[in-house]
């Protein structure tokens, strides 16, 4: 990332020869976009250069003013206002009861923002209050940004009528208030227990959410809950489950922004205090659908950053197609940070086959639509862009597929995970409705020497399964490099590749005759290079047979390159392996 | 094969590029949803040769960003002035350079080139003094010896942070 020590030696001008365009040329537009990457701290030098700049910078370095000269702060605002100036000023930062006196405020005619850090314990003897603050002062508020600290836990222990008689005194006059925040930095969260008696945390914040939409619903036009985890718990919901259900609740309100979990920080799974996302997510695009002029926005939680996309595919289960499609269409709207390159839903346990039928083959579609290009039947632990078919990996991109499958002599074969019918046959949807045909250049199976037969009755061998695909859509896709497993029979099955390049066979026990079929129809189509490995039960005669086959078909072409590999199956003991490389 | 429409520079040269990579630009895009496909090249009278190709450069790199909404982008331009390497690299220009893309991403309406521009700036003046703003940038101080030290005494708050 950019830092400034960094950025600055390569910009350095030579005095004597000024640049015909300079920062000088550039019109105040375009400056005063270029400091609003400053903070008003980094933006007070300029103003001291020349007269332009000076006045250009001027109301942006007392836009913002911590009310409190004596407050010990690191934030990058104002801690002095010469009085010239003080008309500038819009947002106040003010802390508890120190700096709230009227006299202090009444400099500053052009207010309409203010951040309040509450300071003390609402309950004890310094009851924070603005009752000196005129009601032209509080009127004139529009946006409010609360941290509520403490105070805010000190009413939760009160078993008391009105436990927001505080806030509604104290805010109750901000009747143009458009923009409210609440924002307990300082809050700790008590053992769930200690709120029991008292009707618990969830009770304590339905009374302030009333609260605020009795006091504010008609005007506020956005509500921000920040990290907060009593909120993460219910407010969210509530407002979602009850408030914004109702046509009267927070009538004006166009934007809520709410703390929700991508629940993929596995530390924070078992988190208690954790929003229950699905619910919460469903509910949030029922909302929006009630609302159309709502926007609902996701926080990014300080220490739950999503990395993938994970909506569970049980989530979807029990909505129609045409519900589901415009569901992610509002979570990819809701959620912009998540990567949408990844899609993982886990693997149904409790469904209905159909619906999980139809659900992959929409999610398919959805990916196609929304860019997703990776679909993770199985996360493999190590790296997470891989498909896992049981024990074999699909790795796919745009332009190349690589399945590897597994060697069935270090899987004993009742570990085997074999699909049923019905699922291999959704994986067959999704694969052709899904691999990037057009655009794959390379498609590589890594088998070992023997690939067990992808079907029977009942069960069909996962990886086996995706090989009968792959080969047998290859004809229609446009492969330039193929590495296949094939077997004897099977080879003349891939004679109408049009644009193969290179072809390897690894594993395979081929017979010379077929060999010979194939390099005739593709050699006629400019494969360049061929490549045969693995286990074969012939012997020297057979090799020496399909080499001579090889340089009689191809061999006229300068650019062929050869490789054969024969080595002799180890279930045959007593015989030497041996290689010939051309 | 991808639709290519052709730029004409403000000293008349030709540049052939991708409707696609052209699209970043708002100002090409609404040009060319208003008049359809063009033959002809599609004039661009405040940027020139050198600047224009780099312009395009900036825009192929970022083809296949995904456009964000208004209030995500307002919270991400204040969130930082951190700068993708790709871009930084691509921003190590000599000044009139750097201002002459700024200016043209402004024209052809480019907002997060004219972001990167803006923040690479930024960089540029973060932690300097006065004295040290107006080397970097080749700006004479026009203030009187008064009002120099009248400023001065206003802003010694920032000095101490």
């Amino acid at each position: 990332m950019e830092s400034s020590e960094a950025s600055q030696a390569n910009y350095a001008t030579d005095g004597d020869n000024p640049p015909k365009t300079s920062i000088l040329s550039i019109p105040n537009e375009i400056l005063l976009q270029i400091f609003e990457f400053l903070e008003p701290v980094q933006l007070a030098p300029v103003a001291r250069v020349n007269r332009r700049l000076h006045e250009l910078t001027i109301p942006r370095v007392y836009s913002q003013y911590i009310a409190d000269t004596n407050f010990i702060s690191n934030l990058p605002i104002a801690t002095k206002v010469p009085k010239r100036h003080a008309k500038y000023v819009k947002h106040l930062a003010a802390w508890g009861q120190h700096s709230s006196a009227d006299s202090k405020f009444r400099d500053y005619p052009n207010v309409t923002t203010v951040s309040w850090d509450l300071g003390p314990d609402p309950i004890d003897s310094t009851y924070f209050t603005t009752s000196t603050f005129s009601t032209e002062f509080l009127s004139a508020v529009t946006s409010l940004r609360l941290e509520l600290t403490t105070s805010y836990r000190g009413v939760l222990y009160l078993h008391h009528t009105r436990p927001f008689r505080w806030f509604e005194d104290a805010f109750g006059r901000c009747k143009n208030l458009r923009s409210l925040s609440l924002h307990p930095t300082r809050y700790e969260l008590p053992p769930m227990t200690e709120f029991v008696p008292f009707g618990g945390p969830v009770a304590r914040e339905h009374e302030l959410i009333e609260l605020i939409d009795t006091l504010f619903g008609d005007s506020l036009e956005e509500l921000t809950f920040e990290w907060c985890p009593p909120f993460r718990v219910s407010a969210a919901n509530f407002l979602l489950d009850s408030r914004l259900n109702s046509k009267d609740g927070f009538s004006a309100l166009k934007v809520l922004r709410l703390p929700f979990s991508s629940r993929l920080n596995l530390s924070k799974q078992s988190d208690p205090h954790s929003l229950p996302t699905r619910k919460i997510l469903y509910h949030a695009y029922q909302i929006s659908l009630i609302r159309p002029n709502l926007k609902i926005r996701n926080l990014q939680l300080p220490d739950d950053q999503p990395s993938g996309f994970c909506p569970l595919i049980v989530d979807f289960l029990g909505l129609s197609l045409d519900e589901i499609v415009p569901f992610f269409d509002w979570i990819v709207v809701t959620f912009p940070s998540w990567n949408r390159e990844l899609l993982f839903p886990e693997p149904p346990l409790h469904r209905q086959p159909m619906d999980v039928y139809d659900l992959v083959d929409t999610i398919g579609s959805l990916g196609i639509k929304f860019g997703l290009r990776h679909y993770i039947h199985r996360r493999h632990p190590l790296n997470p862009l891989k498909l896992s078919f049981s024990s074999d990996l699909c790795t796919i991109s745009p332009t190349s597929v690589t399945l590897e499958m597994s060697p069935p002599d270090h899987i004993p074969s009742h570990k085997i995970a074999y699909l049923d019918r019905g699922d291999a046959d959704v994986w067959y949807t999704w694969l052709e409705a899904n691999l990037p045909y057009e655009r794959l250049e390379e498609l590589s199976i890594i088998a070992p020497s023997t690939v067990p037969p992808a079907r029977s009755d009942e069960v069909m061998h996962p990886g086996s399964a995706l090989v009968e695909v792959l080969v047998t859509a290859v004809n229609r896709m446009r492969i330039k490099r193929l590495q296949v497993p094939l077997r004897t029979g099977k080879l003349i099955g891939l004679a109408n590749c049009e644009c193969l390049e290179r072809l390897e066979i690894r594993g395979a026990f081929v017979r010379e005759s077929e060999v010979r079929e194939l390099l005739i129809e593709l050699g006629k189509k400019g494969l360049r290079e061929f490549a045969l490995h693995g286990w074969i039960e012939g012997d020297a005669k057979n090799v020496n047979a399909i080499r001579e086959t090889v340089f009689e078909i191809l061999g006229e072409h300068a650019t062929v390159k050869l490789e054969l590999e024969f080595i002799r199956s180890p279930y045959r003991s007593g015989h030497d392996a041996f290689r010939s490389t051309y | 094969m991808a639709v290519q429409i052709k730029l004409m520079s403000s000293d008349q040269a030709m540049l052939v590029v991708d409707k696609e990579v052209a699209e970043r630009s708002v100002l090409i895009k609404n040009m060319l949803d208003d008049i359809g496909e063009v033959d002809e090249a599609i004039p661009i009278p405040n940027v020139n040769e050198a600047v224009l190709k780099k312009v395009i450069e900036w825009c192929e790199h970022h083809k296949g960003d995904s456009p964000s909404t208004n209030d995500e982008e307002s919270d991400s331009r204040k969130r930082s002035t951190d700068i993708e390497e790709w871009d930084q690299k691509f921003m190590q220009v000599d000044q009139e350079m750097l201002f002459e893309i700024i200016l043209a991403a402004n024209y052809l309406d480019i907002k997060p080139l004219l972001d990167v521009g803006c923040k690479t700036v930024a960089n540029m003046i973060k932690g300097k003094s006065p004295e040290e703003i107006r080397k970097t940038f080749n700006i004479q101080n026009d203030f009187t010896a008064e009002e120099e030290e009248q400023i001065r005494r206003e802003n010694e708050w920032a000095e101490d942070r």
